[in-house]
């Protein structure tokens, strides 16, 4: 997206609340949102909605770390997918990787579903569902990527674990030194199977 | 399903993955932006009790 379709940079996220700096701004605050139901559903449905971005962005950090782990210059022997140990790494690459893949479509399903319900729940009487809505279309609904990710979950969730196979490739660096890189492939005939 | 889309026989998951991640990252920011000046009265109304407090 154009940052500049809405006038927001793009690294610029908006400020909330003041945060109580020690137990009696905390004592007070609580008071407050105890006594106006409106404000406390706010504060709290904000903070809600950061942390479901939180854990998406975390489990999202993850599985891209898992190849960035492999993606620097590494001394070996010999290429190490020809070994034991490398068979054991390429196991233990798949068992991780399909971790943090499950981990990160299921909370980007859950981050959709939460924040759809919230703000159809919050903004039935206003103008902004029908913004909001648009802009989901506008930006998802013809979104193959989107739609991909969606019936992968579903496979993911309701049938198989996805069968992934890393390719970890060498590039000599110099005469002692490999650089590794990881890429790692679904096969789609398995996935129509 | 939107897995038998226009690929060869592999898909390389982890590009897909983070082209996902950027756009909904962009989309919660405007998101974000939208409920923020919705309800800056009331995150006014929220954060001036603490400023009152501090102010005193």
């Amino acid at each position: 997206m154009d940052p500049g379709e809405t006038g927001i940079p793009k690294a610029d996220w908006p400020t909330w609340f003041v945060a109580p700096a020690h137990p009696l701004e905390r004592e007070v605050l609580f008071r407050v949102l105890q006594s106006n139901k409106h404000l406390s559903e706010i504060y709290f449905t904000v903070h809600m909605m950061q942390i479901n971005y939180l854990v998406f962005r975390k489990n999202h950090d993850e599985l891209v770390g898992l190849r960035k782990a492999f993606d620097q210059p590494l001394v070996f022997s010999q290429p190490a997918l020809q070994t034991d140990r490398g068979q054991e790494i390429a196991q233990a690459t798949i068992v991780e990787f399909t971790r943090l893949l499950h981990n990160f479509l299921a909370s980007a399903r859950m981050l959709v579903d939460v924040t759809r319900r919230w703000v159809r729940q919050q903004f039935a009487d206003s103008g902004f569902l029908d913004t909001y809505q648009e802009e989901v279309s506008r930006r998802f609904e013809h979104n193959v990527q989107a739609q991909f990710l969606e019936d992968l979950r579903d496979f993911t969730l309701h049938r198989a674990l996805p069968l992934s196979i890393p390719e970890l490739r060498m590039q000599k660096v110099d005469e002692n030194a490999l650089k590794s890189s990881l890429r790692i492939v679904l096969l789609k005939d398995y996935l129509l199977d | 399903m939107q897995i038998d889309m226009a690929l060869e026989g592999e898909v390389d998951i982890l590009l897909i993955c983070e082209q996902y991640f950027h756009n909904v990252t962009d989309f919660t920011q405007w998101l974000f932006w939208q409920v923020r000046g919705l309800f800056s009265d009331e995150i006014d109304q929220i954060n001036s009790v603490l400023q009152k407090q501090r102010n005193g």
